[in-house]
């Protein structure tokens, strides 16, 4: 086995690209973005069939204007549109943005530990305004709230730091919900239609993160 | 780092309806159901786990597709295929994870089948394995160290998912074909925890 090293090009955070093919299996006419794009119609891209994400991450939206179903794409390959949707509800991407992520500074953390240094914090409550049952997450991706004791609806969301993605079924499944830092104080402002989120997970930017999972070893 | 207190459990408990929504027929379920047809259900459209980590097989005999079930709720196919590679709209027999450790999991993952070639160390989740530098989407074998994983074929953890169980043939999945009976290809994406 030999070591793996990464590449010294990816040393540099990367700004956001991504190619969306009109076709499946990256057939088709490619189009490449580097920053936000309400409608996609009007830069020209008359159907989304895959995507390939170069450098993420980014949310894509059924409709314009960043509006509708959402969809979270990181890097990697999405090669039908059934591979980035859980609902199947829509097959339909017609606006698309980068998701900012806060990197995690190159150098330890001072071991004196306050609450402004957590890099990830959420709080979900049942009702909206932030009121009712509530469970709080700290810098951990969290597939079942059962589990943690939480078995009610989510009416409201808290984002402290970080960004983060919710979901209506346990183990990151159904409707997709985008939690940037700020209150959302009823379920309508981060579009969900039912007020149900089962799990949650951080976005991160793998590379800068300073506890990143990845270890390369021999 | 969880702030909230997990309720102390230390058993499997599944209850099971053969209608969406929690409707119809109800059996509760605490250990392993190699075929739900056996058990009087020609189908199960719905489900609640109530404690511990599962997993559903699309067919009889812990055969076709998996889903890896964390406790909560899950009242139509969607909730546990939705995000697979194709839906399934019902489950024919499913198992405990008995091996999952959250939080002190750990995973070694291999470019080439038999523990071959360029090596990769998980100890946290990771939804998107080409942002961590993992080149090209495909992984040849997994050596499960500690714990219970999941590893999916698209980023995000969707597609085909595929268990990797610390406690099963003593954590070593050398090859494609010892992914489970559904896998065809190496293409894995994204890999997490399973939560206990």
């Amino acid at each position: 086995a030999s070591e793996h090293q990464m590449p010294a090009s990816k040393q540099q955070p990367a700004s956001p690209n991504i190619a969306i093919f009109e076709q499946e299996n990256f057939q088709g006419r490619c189009h490449e973005l580097s920053g936000a794009c309400p409608n996609l119609k009007d830069a020209g891209v008359d159907k989304v069939g895959s995507i390939l994400v170069h450098s993420g991450p980014w949310v894509g939206y059924e409709q314009a204007s960043c509006k509708g179903e959402q969809f979270v794409f990181e890097k990697g390959e999405y090669p039908r549109w059934d591979s980035w949707t859980n609902s199947r509800r829509s097959d339909s991407i017609t606006s698309l943005r980068p998701i900012k992520v806060v990197r995690a500074p190159r150098q330890p953390l001072p071991t004196r530990q306050t609450k402004d240094s957590q890099e990830h914090k959420i709080v979900l409550y049942e009702n909206p305004s932030f009121t009712g049952k509530k469970i709080e997450i700290i810098d951990d991706d969290v597939p079942s709230f059962h589990a943690h004791g939480y078995q009610e609806k989510v009416s409201s969301v808290r984002v402290q730091s970080g960004t983060w993605v919710g979901y209506q079924y346990p183990g990151y499944r159904g409707y997709q919900y985008l939690f940037e830092k700020g209150d959302y104080k009823d379920s309508s402002e981060f579009g969900a239609q039912h007020p149900q989120i089962q799990s949650v997970r951080r976005i991160r930017d793998m590379q800068w993160h300073q506890r990143g999972a990845y270890h390369p070893s021999n | 780092m969880i702030q909230r207190r997990r309720p102390s459990s230390g058993l499997w408990k599944i209850v099971v309806w053969d209608e969406p929504f929690f409707q119809g027929k109800r059996h509760e379920f605490t250990t392993d159901c190699y075929s739900t047809p056996e058990r009087g259900f020609s189908t199960v459209r719905s489900f609640r786990i109530e404690s511990g980590a599962w997993v559903g097989f699309e067919h009889c005999g812990f055969q076709g597709q998996q889903f890896v079930l964390e406790r909560g709720e899950y009242p139509c196919w969607e909730a546990w295929s939705g995000s697979n590679a194709y839906h399934v709209d019902r489950m024919s027999s499913f198992r405990p994870i008995t091996c999952a450790v959250h939080g002190r999991s750990q995973l070694l993952l291999f470019e080439q089948e038999n523990f071959q070639g360029r090596r990769g160390e998980l100890s946290d989740d990771c939804p998107s394995l080409p942002a961590l530098g993992w080149g090209g989407s495909a992984v040849g074998s997994f050596l499960v160290c500690s714990g219970a994983w999941v590893c999916s074929q698209y980023p995000g953890y969707r597609g085909f998912q595929y268990l990797l169980e610390s406690d099963t043939h003593a954590g070593e999945y050398k090859h494609v074909r010892e992914w489970g009976s559904h896998a065809q290809t190496g293409q894995v994406q994204s890999i997490r925890r399973v939560q206990q």
